[in-house]
């Protein structure tokens, strides 16, 4: 296959901060991964852009929009709550981090590429129309299922949120459209950052039914992440059949990572990779694109990033194989 | 917080020359549970419920007078209460909703003493009330911590350890089995990361307590 790396040097100087979690060594430790592994060479690098304010407006407020930039440009710390930190690039950078998913979007649509994965940052699953939240700045899933309905006419969106917290904002976002189907995995909101991702949040109105929250005990393990995935989320995937497959990859819902509490290995990331890549193939002539979400330990941050990039090379006829060997086909 | 900071004030009332059918009739349309009964659109002179009409089959009672099977001398609670005292009432009593009214005025239809509806105050009131002292409904992290004592030096040790991480506190709970020494803290700090104020807080020697993964 032929996948998209979309990545920027300028992600590493969005500045948060000593001791925030969400820092650049994040995007550091994948690069010097990736380049290690030899990926580079197999990979289609493609260059993100910034996103244009038009395909921003059409996620959030132009309120919020001016107030991100005023903050940045005072020299604020953070913005609206203290996670959300940022520097006095940190809105541009947002803006070439949402950017990434339009050009992965692109070169798609033109034939370059199969899939992308976009190793940006800041991550963008919690933010709301109008405000940050939780280290993100911009929305970047809804900002490319957004720009993939309106610049390519791709007419459903999937967006599968794996990251271990709720993406609350992409999920408030398209609560009554029933042209983006959202579904999260993540830890039980009782027991997790943000607190919301209960099972019946399931759209309001007309997208009623268009969000799908798996809620998962802490310490949940490999067996019930596949079981709830297999069962649960693939099901009602199929049934939505989008025309395109948008994955928030965080990586904290690992067992090393140190926000939360869950038990995954990276066998787990790699099994739902491939599970999705299935179901883009099935469903959406293979259109994938992947966006980095969370994930704040280093060494798991990198491997599972590799083994994901390995998994969107995949030839399908070699999956299968390997499917059919495992005796999981 | 007080009762008139969560009770209904636009009560949907009958006036007690109503009959039972007008009474369940209203109960139906504006799905309420409770209806005060009322002379002179004010003066409160009893209260029906959905299961006080449920109970009448005779369609001669029907036709009579609320006032017929309408509690008397409903049990009332005053706008100045704290939020507490209604919360009690309902729970002791298993109410639904309870009357908010002041004393009548001295020339009141009734006469002296008497009670003026000012509002209605319902479970799910207090409920809502609940979730937002919770902080149920904002974004954040919750975390349990276990005081070893119940004095107050305990509980600013915990404040102290979370002030240093310079985390924002969206609500702090204090409470605990009963006639028990030990009692917990229920924190919810408004932050992805509470890791911080976790590590603070073991090392100010709290233990933080863990759900049982059993029970989920
Ligand atoms: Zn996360």
């Amino acid at each position: 296959m032929r996948t998209g790396w979309l990545t920027h040097p300028r992600y590493i100087e969005h500045d948060t901060g000593q001791g925030h979690p969400e820092r650049p060594d994040r995007l550091r430790a994948i690069c010097a991964a990736v380049e290690k592994a030899g990926l580079l060479d197999r990979l289609t690098v493609i260059e993100p852009r910034a996103a244009e304010e038009e395909h921003l407006l059409a996620v959030h407020e132009k309120d919020y929009l001016e107030r991100l930039e005023a903050a940045c440009k005072t020299g604020a710390r953070y913005i609206d709550v203290p996670d959300s930190a940022i520097c006095r690039d940190s809105h541009a950078i947002a803006r070439l981090s949402a950017g990434a998913g339009l050009a992965a979007i692109d070169a798609i649509m033109d034939g370059r590429i199969d899939n992308a994965f976009c190793a940006i940052r800041p991550p963008g699953h919690h933010c709301e129309v109008d405000r940050s939240m939780g280290f993100c700045l911009l929305n970047n899933a809804a900002i490319a299922a957004r720009y993939a309905q309106r610049v390519h006419g791709l007419s459903k969106v999937l967006i599968l949120d794996w990251d271990v917290h709720h993406g609350n904002g992409t999920q408030h976002i398209f609560e009554s459209d029933p042209t983006v189907f959202y579904c999260s995995l993540h830890e039980h909101p009782s027991f997790c950052y943000p607190g919301t991702g209960y099972a019946w949040e399931k759209g309001e109105g007309a997208g009623e039914g268009a969000t799908l929250n798996i809620p998962m005990p802490p310490n949940s393990t490999d067996a019930e992440y596949q079981e709830a995935f297999f069962s649960r989320f693939l099901p009602a995937a199929r049934q939505f059949d989008p025309d395109l497959v948008i994955v928030s990859a965080g990586f904290d819902a690992h067992e090393d990572d140190p926000l939360a509490s869950e038990d995954l290995t990276q066998a787990c990331f790699d099994w739902m990779a491939k599970r999705t890549k299935e179901l883009a193939r099935q469903c959406s002539g293979g259109r994938l694109v992947s966006l980095l979400e969370g994930g704040y330990n280093l060494d798991v941050l990198a491997t599972c990033v590799v083994s994901h990039l390995q998994i969107l090379l995949q030839e399908s006829e070699e999956e299968d194989l390997m499917l059919l060997k495992s005796g999981l086909g | 917080m007080f009762v008139s900071d969560r009770m209904t004030r636009d009560v949907v009332t009958i006036d007690e020359s109503g009959t039972v059918r007008e009474a369940a009739e209203l109960i139906a349309e504006r799905r309420i549970h409770q209806l005060p009964v009322v002379r002179e659109k004010q003066c409160l002179v009893g209260i029906v419920t959905d299961r006080d009409l449920r109970s009448v089959h005779d369609p001669e009672m029907m036709a009579g007078p609320v006032s017929a099977i309408m509690s008397r001398d409903p049990i009332t609670v005053w706008p100045g209460s704290p939020l507490e005292d209604a919360l009690l009432l309902l729970y002791r009593h298993r109410f639904g909703a309870l009357p908010v009214t002041v004393a009548a005025a001295p020339d009141c239809c009734l006469g002296k003493g008497m009670h003026r509806l000012v509002g209605i105050i319902s479970r799910t009131d207090i409920l809502a009330a609940l979730i937002e002292m919770l902080g149920i409904e904002e974004a954040g992290t919750r975390i349990e911590v276990e005081l070893p004592e119940q004095s107050a030096v305990a509980v600013v040790g915990v404040i102290n350890a979370v002030a240093q991480t310079q985390t924002r506190v969206v609500s702090l709970t204090l409470s605990g089995p009963r006639g028990r020494q030990s009692r917990r803290l229920y924190i919810r700090l408004s932050t992805i990361d509470p890791r911080r104020a976790i590590d603070a807080l073991r090392e100010a020697g709290y233990t933080i307590a863990h759900p049982s993964c059993d029970l989920i």
